[in-house]
């Protein structure tokens, strides 16, 4: 159309390409202005395993004045997640579905916020850094053998039920000394030649220490792996759980942010 | 909510009908009924949840095409071109409607609305394009919508942001408009100018006097030219375009003149004309009687002050004249009286009869002039412009029958008696009168204002304009087209005519002078304004620098500081560098450089000391270090 405008001198047509030339540019402004001053900050869970997709939650921010920001998409690391109105000052929430190799203290490699607004012939981008760092665990790795009691909720793990006191009765078994006196039922042993004992099931189970280098596993990374499932797996039993990492001991506890401090040290064990 | 597909569709609607409606007047009737009927159609089959297939849609626009390809030929090509966008649009609207499909609908109506600017160059045509730049760029940023997920929908509040953001767009980018306008490359002459030709009609204003070839003549209200000029007495309107000298068969046309000398030095008042013809095939220029000299564009001059364009002004021009309002036009050395004493091949008993009468032996020019004024009032003629005389002698049956007639009768018989009589008679073909437009400052010339008068010529003095329509009843020129909105309309339309129809590669070269030259040649205006002008220049000057001293930090230790936040902030440009103090902002971005300014920055300042050239230097390096990580 430029060269047929030039060619006749028709100035209409001189009108006509200097329209779409001026709304080009216009749509290039705004198309730049739409991706600009966002904020981008990124939401981990407590506990992101190694290898495992986790829900990550991003909220936008417009931090612009007037402008709300259209068409907003936002991808980290591969995945994306799409924001069609962002107005000024309102901050949006969207999640992404992310997997971390490796485990270790993660810091995001910045968000890729892309628009086709306002004209869907071009896609503008821009790279937004996402400030801070989050620690990812190593990867749970069953560890059936070692599992030593608690009350378990899987098949395998009954017969290392705990022994107790102050439990269910889980079964009777013969008298093999050290057992309390308070456990031996009288009535049975009458019938007997030997002693009887009662075997109770456990409520408050007694504390164990873990030590990473005597957990089973080929490598470091396999007996982190095993580590952090047998954490899990003894926490979600009750048991309190210690750590012994090289000379330093964690005291055993059984809270939730124990339980994360103790999957923090196995994430960050090595990595000094 | 709205769903942007409804949205869309509306839009496409209105685009497409902006696109067809200024193309419409000059479309053939399958194109001019076929797309209101597809648009009606279309609505029809949405509002049943349908469209046409591509099945039947393929074939079709294939077949209309070849129906209408086969008009084509090099002198109907934009029409046919027209058509065809036409058409396709209406096809378009029909089928099914992709995010691709919209997109064409777009861009067909944009060619649309451009194809229209090859048949008409009205100010309309803004008001088009405005309309479409706008409705393209809401709809090009819904269809981006569309583009992200089909069956998005949005609420009435969101719309109306995106709508209102889409529409921001057209509005900026007017100024930007203006600036290509004025700035885009321009040729001279066209590359290839077939596609230059319009369709221009013929025009009141004839290059032959041929009275008595239909009974009416057509009031035809068309613009024939504007002229920027002072306003004038009306008796003075006359715009001389054309001077008949001779005859063929019995028809006035122009013949080429004998030698002979005029002196338009006569009395009278110069006046300097600007003049903005309507596009026409004829080539003289017309100009107020009579005419001294001519330019702004390429033309013949011939001794009768009649100029001639080079070139069919077929597009839009304008030129300046230089006129001397007077009846005479003086002539050096004679004329050829023969050549003006010529008749026509039939002439009336009745009328040689009377041509007798005026030349009787003893009377002067002036007398038999008398004579001729005195006979045609007492025939009592009339001026009309229906039930004219036709027939084998129309100039008897005007004279002694009907006793009506237009111009062209009363000048042509009258320049016919006065040869008779002796007196070297000829026509003048122009305009006369004319609308002064107050807001404009012009005279607006229509074509019904075309006018026939005489030139007679006497001996000593010249050529004197003589017009024998003033001797009919009835002669006037019909008043009360002063309608302030007419006017204000035509103000318009002059105006669109001026700033951008004629505005070409050598406006573009005068205006990049103007501008140079004005900026050269800035000079301080005289007067009690010079010192005004350099005490607010001074004041002006002494605020930025006080207001550039006020900004600047005042110690060494602000002025590293604001250096380093400068860097930090392009470096994390999200650390928000301004709400946090010095310590939180190392801590919260873990960089080590960072924290070494800090550190010794802050170890300093913060106890009251002043830095140590060495600190100094040392927080420098940190920051010529992290400016240089930057990329």
């Amino acid at each position: 159309m430029g060269v047929a405008a030039v060619n006749t001198g028709n100035n209409l047509l001189f009108l006509i390409v200097s329209s779409m030339l001026a709304f080009m540019a216009v749509s290039g402004v705004l198309g730049w202005l739409n991706i600009r001053g966002l904020s981008v900050t990124v939401h981990t869970p407590d506990e992101v395993y190694a290898g495992l997709e986790t829900l990550i939650s991003i909220r936008i921010e417009n931090r612009k004045r007037f402008l709300p920001s259209f068409l907003i998409t936002a991808s980290v690391s591969g995945s994306s997640t799409s924001f069609i109105l962002l107005d000024p000052g309102q901050p949006e929430t969207g999640s992404l579905l992310l997997a971390f190799q490796g485990r270790g203290m993660h810091e995001l490699p910045g968000a890729l916020i892309g628009s086709h607004f306002p004209v869907n012939f071009f896609i503008r981008y821009t790279s937004v850094r996402v400030p801070g760092s989050f620690p990812v665990f190593p990867a749970p790795l069953a560890a059936v053998a070692q599992s030593p009691g608690g009350t378990p909720d899987a098949g395998t793990a009954r017969s290392h039920l705990a022994k107790g006191y102050d439990g269910e009765l889980a079964k009777i078994s013969d008298y093999l000394g050290g057992e309390p006196l308070k456990l031996i039922h009288w009535r049975l042993s009458a019938k007997h030649e030997v002693f009887k004992v009662k075997e109770m099931t456990a409520t408050a189970t007694e504390p164990v220490v873990l030590e990473v280098d005597l957990l089973p596993g080929r490598d470091l990374e396999e007996r982190l792996s095993h580590g952090a499932f047998l954490i899990n797996r003894l926490l979600k039993g009750g048991r309190p759980v210690g750590l012994k990492l090289g000379d330093r001991i964690i005291a055993p506890g059984s809270t939730r942010p124990h339980r994360l401090k103790l999957l923090g040290e196995l994430a960050v064990y090595g990595k000094d | 909510m709205v769903r942007i597909k409804a949205v869309l569709s509306a839009l496409s609607v209105c685009v497409a009908l902006l696109g067809y409606l200024p193309l419409q007047p000059y479309l053939d009737p399958l194109a001019r009924w076929f797309f209101p009927a597809a648009l009606a159609f279309s609505l029809y089959r949405r509002g049943r949840g349908g469209s046409l297939s591509g099945r039947v849609l393929t074939p079709l626009s294939i077949a209309l095409f070849l129906y209408v390809a086969s008009g084509f030929s090099m002198a109907n090509m934009i029409l046919v071109t027209a058509d065809l966008l036409v058409l396709f649009l209406a096809i378009r609207m029909l089928g099914e409607k992709s995010g691709r499909n919209y997109l064409q609908i777009l861009a067909l109506s944009l060619f649309c609305l451009a194809s229209s600017s090859l048949f008409n160059l009205s100010a309309l045509f803004l008001l088009y394009l405005l309309l479409l730049l706008l409705l393209l760029a809401v709809s090009l940023v819904v269809l981006t919508f569309h583009a992200h997920d089909p069956e998005i929908a949005l609420a009435r509040g969101e719309l109306k942001k995106v709508l209102a953001v889409s529409c921001l767009m057209p509005v900026a980018s007017l100024p930007i408009l203006l600036v290509f306008f004025v700035l885009m490359p321009r040729t001279p002459y066209p590359f290839w100018d077939f596609l230059n030709r319009d369709a221009v009609k013929e025009v009141g204003f004839s290059e032959t006097v041929s009275p008595g070839g239909s009974s009416s003549v057509s009031e035809v209200k068309s613009v024939a030219f504007r002229a920027v000029c002072p306003k004038l007495p009306e008796p003075r309107l006359y715009w001389r375009g054309i001077v008949l000298n001779g005859f063929q068969d019995n028809a006035w046309v122009r013949l080429p003149m004998p030698p002979e000398q005029s002196l338009r030095l006569g009395r009278g008042e110069t006046v300097h004309q600007e003049i903005y013809p309507e596009p026409s095939r004829t080539r003289y220029l017309p100009a107020l009687n009579i005419p001294r000299q001519l330019s702004g564009v390429r033309h013949d001059e011939s001794a009768d002050a009649v100029f001639r364009a080079r070139r069919a002004p077929d597009t839009r021009i304008k030129y300046q004249a230089d006129s001397i309002i007077s009846e005479v036009m003086q002539v050096t050395g004679g004329i050829e009286r023969d050549f003006y004493l010529r008749l026509p091949r039939t002439v009336s008993a009745r009328v040689r009869a009377q041509g007798r009468e005026l030349s009787r032996p003893g009377l002067g020019v002036e007398e038999k002039l008398r004579l001729l004024e005195r006979f045609f009032r007492a025939q009592g003629l009339s001026f009309a412009t229906t039930g004219l005389p036709i027939g084998a002698d129309p100039l008897d049956d005007f004279l002694y029958a009907k006793k009506r007639g237009n111009c062209e009768f009363f000048a042509s018989s009258s320049a016919i008696l006065l040869r008779l009589a002796g007196v070297p008679a000829r026509l003048v073909g122009g305009y006369r009168g004319g609308t002064y437009n107050e807001m404009g400052g012009y005279y607006l010339v229509t074509e019904d204002m075309a006018h026939v008068w005489v030139e007679v010529y006497l001996e000593g003095r010249g050529w004197l304009t003589v017009d024998p329509s003033a001797w009919s009843v009835g002669f006037s020129r019909r008043g009360g087209v002063g309608q302030t909105l007419r006017m204000y309309l035509d103000a318009l339309g002059f105006y669109w005519n001026k700033a951008v129809i004629t505005y070409d590669l050598e406006k573009q070269l005068a205006l990049a002078r103007t501008v140079g030259a004005k900026a050269r040649d800035f000079r301080f205006p005289a007067g009690w304004a010079r010192p005004l002008v350099g005490f607010t220049l001074m004041g002006l000057s002494l605020a930025a620098l006080y207001a550039l001293f006020q900004r600047r930090p005042r110690t060494r230790e602000e002025r590293v500081l604001r250096r380093f936040l400068r860097v930090v902030r392009r470096r994390y440009p999200l650390a928000g560098t301004d709400r946090c103090g010095l310590y939180e902002l190392a801590e919260r971005i873990d960089d080590p450089q960072l924290r070494e300014f800090v550190a010794i920055y802050g170890q300093a300042v913060y106890r009251d000391q002043r830095l140590q050239d060495d600190e100094l230097a040392k927080l420098k390096e940190i920051i010529r270090v992290l400016s240089q990580h930057q990329s």
